[in-house]
Order: structure tokens, then sequence, then C-alpha cells
């Protein structure tokens, strides 16, 4: 006769561990949590300086506080196109053909559709602060709304279906014609725009001069942003990898429950 | 790859021949659409100015169907699986279905060409024939290759024939905007609000070098990432 | 601060959406990832 003894202290450890489990994410590691908070306690500080701290510009008041915005998402989602199209590059050009890769470029791209959509936003109203009109149409507005809409055409490619390789293999031809794209857009429209040379309302090649305070606050709204894109992409990329590996093992369980249920209810 | 090429493309073409049904459905439509612009913008005086543009709007429409028709084609026997199986070069395949959407395409630009000149009072200047041809022919190679590369990708199985026009529309903007001024030139016409009324032709020139530009770097495109699009593991 | 309306719709738009996302993106970890034991996820 054998008797179990129960591992009381490796029970109540592993009772702990859960718990701490349940509340931190499951995509989260130490050094993710590091970063979330840094980039919570950035977005702080650009909130307090972009909107009470830093003065106001003499020609252009307060609209200046929503460049602090504006400017950080522009690059952000130029950036994030960047890493997609490089992420591309890396799946298709690499022998490995590696998912990470391909799961990189669809987080990024993504995120980049959300931050371009809020730089066209943001856009919009500084400009019906500064110039009085929503829109221009010269050669860098224009090629930041077809980045947008070329990038949804990249997610909705991504939605396809099929294996994650073809997934991969598709996509990443995609993200890299954009590349090839977006430069014929910004010259074909900059050459375009270039025929209309009467003076025009809004002079969108007047780039505002910041300095001082107010350099500083877009200087925070930069690195901050720029930190929540990196925490937004890694968890996204994450997320992704759970859902390739687990969505077919969650309906199998499910299925599986179904099944176990409907044998109970059928033997009962 | 170039006889395959050729192979491929007088095969879309003799299917078309058979089937007529470009000339039999899009090309009435195409003419559709400028009887429909001219109802819309209702004003005499403006359409035989934005011409041009209402000539490459058409065509661009025009090219969705003809895009779609042309991989239509190819998926409902799986042909293009086949195809691929049996080991014919993709790069062959994409020239030759984009040299028969080309083809396709002129057919239905100079139909267009003339209703433009009926319907919408434009006249071409006998000096701009030169860059009123050599622009469509680039802008066409242009769209035909454009068209052809994301027809591939977006071709086929069900819900991808709307995921076509979102993807191709912005890629094909450039050629637009490059033809449009082209013709504008040999029209001698300006739409919008610019300040000259009169055009030069030697103002066309440089939109057919960007013309130019565009047809090279998506047909050299096509070809190295047709094959990888095909391959659906 | 004059036109203060649109500034706070900027900043609460633009920091609503992202912290918006950031919160769906992580229920969603939780969600997709109930199946997955801890110790199996390359980044643990």
């Amino acid at each position: 006769m054998s008797i179990t003894v129960p591992n009381v202290e490796g029970e109540q450890l592993h009772a702990r561990r859960a718990w701490m489990r349940q509340w931190r994410g499951v995509t989260s590691t130490a050094f993710s949590r590091v970063l979330g908070i840094v980039t919570l306690v950035g977005l702080a500080w650009l909130v307090i300086f972009g909107l009470v701290l830093s003065p106001e510009d003499e020609i252009q008041d307060s609209s200046v506080r929503i460049l602090y915005i504006h400017v950080p998402t522009a690059w952000v989602a130029y950036l994030a196109f960047g890493v997609t199209a490089l992420c591309s590059a890396m799946y298709l050009f690499r022998p490995a053909h590696s998912l990470t890769w391909d799961r990189i470029a669809g987080a990024s791209s993504e995120i980049g559709v959300m931050f371009m959509g809020l730089t066209l936003v943001t856009g919009a109203l500084w400009g019906r602060l500064t110039w009085g009109v929503f829109w221009a149409w010269d050669a860098r507005l224009t090629t930041t709304a077809f980045l947008f809409v070329t990038y949804i055409g990249y997610l909705a490619v991504r939605r396809l279906g099929g294996s994650h390789q073809a997934r991969a293999r598709r996509s990443a031809v995609l993200g890299l014609l954009a590349v090839l794209e977006i430069p014929l857009v910004h010259f074909s429209v900059r050459l375009w725009r270039s025929l209309h040379q009467e003076a025009s309302v809004a002079n969108p090649n007047g780039d505002v001069k910041l300095d001082g305070l107010m350099l500083f606050s877009l200087m925070v709204g930069l690195v901050s942003f720029t930190l929540l894109y990196a925490w937004l992409v890694l968890h996204r990329q994450r997320v992704m990898y759970l859902e390739d590996r687990y969505e077919d093992a969650d309906l199998d369980l499910a299925l599986a429950q179904r099944r176990a249920e409907n044998e109970e209810n059928s033997r009962g | 790859m170039w006889r395959t090429a050729r192979l491929v493309a007088s095969k879309d073409l003799l299917i078309e021949w058979r089937s007529r049904q470009v000339t039999n459905q899009v090309l009435p439509f195409a003419g559709l659409t400028l009887v429909l612009f001219a109802f819309a913008l209702d004003r005499d005086d403006i359409t035989a100015r934005v011409a041009p543009g209402l000539f490459w709007l058409a065509t661009t429409f025009s090219l969705i169907v003809l895009v779609q028709r042309t991989f239509a084609v190819e998926t409902s026997d799986g042909a293009l699986d086949t195809l691929r199986v049996a080991g014919v070069d993709p790069a062959g395949i994409y020239l030759g279905k984009s040299l028969a959407l080309a083809v396709q395409l002129l057919v239905l630009e100079v139909l267009l060409v003339i209703g433009v000149v009926v319907f919408y009072a434009s006249n071409i200047r006998p000096a701009g024939i030169v860059l009123v041809v050599t622009a469509g022919l680039l802008a066409t190679c242009g769209l035909a290759f454009v068209g052809t590369l994301y027809g591939g990708l977006a071709a086929g199985a069900k819900g991808r024939e709307t995921l076509l026009p979102l993807l191709l529309l912005p890629v094909v903007a450039p050629v637009l905007i490059g033809a449009t001024r082209a013709f504008e030139a040999a029209f001698g016409t300006r739409g919008g609000n610019g300040i000259r009324a009169g055009v030069e032709i030697a103002d066309g020139w440089p939109w057919v070098g960007m013309l130019a530009v565009f047809a090279a770097v998506f047909g050299t495109a096509g070809v190295l990432a047709f094959g990888p699009l095909l391959e659906e593991a | 601060m004059d036109d203060a309306g649109f500034i706070f719709a900027c900043y609460g738009v633009t920091l609503g959406a992202l912290l918006m996302y950031a919160g769906v993106l992580l229920r969603r970890a939780r969600r997709t990832g109930r199946a997955a034991k801890h110790e199996d996820l390359p980044w643990t």
C-alpha cells in the first residue's frame, strides 16, 4: 500500500501562481510590463506638457497643441509601414520563411492603419484651425490617404484565408508592392499639384518651427508614441501567434465538450 | 518565357474572340459610363475640358471588369492550377495575360476615344496625335501589368471579387494622373482650375516619362512576383 | 486656450482610441490564450 503525501507547499505555490497569472495577461512578460508602464508615464507627460505646460505659439496660438499629437501619430504610422515592408522582405527572402516575420508585419500594419487614421483625423482638425480647411490636395496629405487605403486593402488580403504560409506569402508580396506604389503616387501627385501655381489657402509646405518647451513636448510625444507602438506590436504579434496556434484547438475543445454533453444527456 | 507568353496571350484572346464577352458587355458598359458622366456633370462647357479625365476614368473602371473577366476564365475550371502544376513558367503566364489584357484595353480605348470625340465635342489637335498614341500605349501597358498582378492576388475563390477594386484603384492613381495630363496636353484643353486655358503639347511629355517608369516598374515587379502569388499552399 | 474643443477632441479621440485598442487586445489575448499552457508559449 502506498501513501501519497500531499505536496501542500507546492500546491499553494501553484495556486498563487495561477492567481497571479489570472491578473497578468497571457501575452505579458516582465519586459512588456515595464514597457507598458514607461509608455503610460510618457503619455501622461505628453498630456501635461501638451495641454498645460507648454506655451502658446505666437502665430498659431493653441492649435500647435494638436501638433504634439499629430506629428507623433504620423511618425509612428510611417514607421509601422516601414516595419511591415521590412518584415515582408525578411519573410520572403530568408530561406527559413519564419512566420514570426509575417506576424510582426501583420501586427505592425494593423497598428499602422490605426495610427494613420488618427493622423488623418488630427491633421484635418489642425488644418481646420490653421488654414480653415479640413483637407488640401497636396502630395503629403494625398500620399497619406493613399497609404491608409492601401493598407486597409493589405489587412483585407490577410483575412483571405488558406494556410498560414499562403497568407504570409500573399501579404508579403503585397507589402512590398505597396513600397513600390507609394513613391509613385507621391511623385505623381507632387508633379500634378505643381501645375496649380496659384496661391492656395493652405500652404502645406510651410512647416512649423518649434523650439524650447514646445520642441520638448513634441519630443515627449514622439518618444511615448513610439514606445506605445512597440508595446502594441509586441502584444498584437503574440495574440496572432495564439490565434494561429490555438484557434483550431479552441474549436476542437468546444466540439469535444459539446460531444461529451450529448453523450451524458443520451445516457442519463 | 516569351513563347509561353505568346501562347497564353493567344489563348486568352481566342477565348475572348469566341465568347465576345468583352465586346458585348464591357464595351457597352464603358460607353454607358461616358453617357452617365455627361448626365452627372450637366454642363456642356465643362465636358469638353474634362474629357481626358472622364476617358481615363471610364477606362479605369472597365479595367476592373476586364481583370475579373481575365481571371474568371482561369479559375472556373482550375485552369491556373493546372498550368502551374504542369510546370509552365509563371512569368510567361503573367506576360501572356498582361498582353491579352492590354490588347483588350486598347480596343476599348480606341472606341472610347471615338465616344469622347462624339459625345463631348472635344477635338484632338493633329499635332497631338503622337502624344496621344504614346501616352495611351504606355498607360495601357501600365494598367495591364498592374491589373494582371493584382488580379492574380485577388482572383478566384469567394470573397475576393470585391477586393480587387480596393487593391487596384490606389495603385492605378499615378496612371490616371499622368495619362489625363498627357491627353489634356494633346487635346489642348485644361480642366479644373488651372491658370492657363491652353496647354502646350510639350507639357505632356514629362507625364509620358512617368507613365513609362510606372509600366517598367510594375512590369518587372509582376514578372518577379507572379510566381510566388500563384503558389497556394 | 482658444479652440479648446478641437484640442480636447484631438487628445481624447487619439488617446481614447489607442487605449481602447490596447484593452481589446489584452482581452483578446486572455480569451485566445485560454487553451494555452503557460510553459508552451515561446515568450515565457
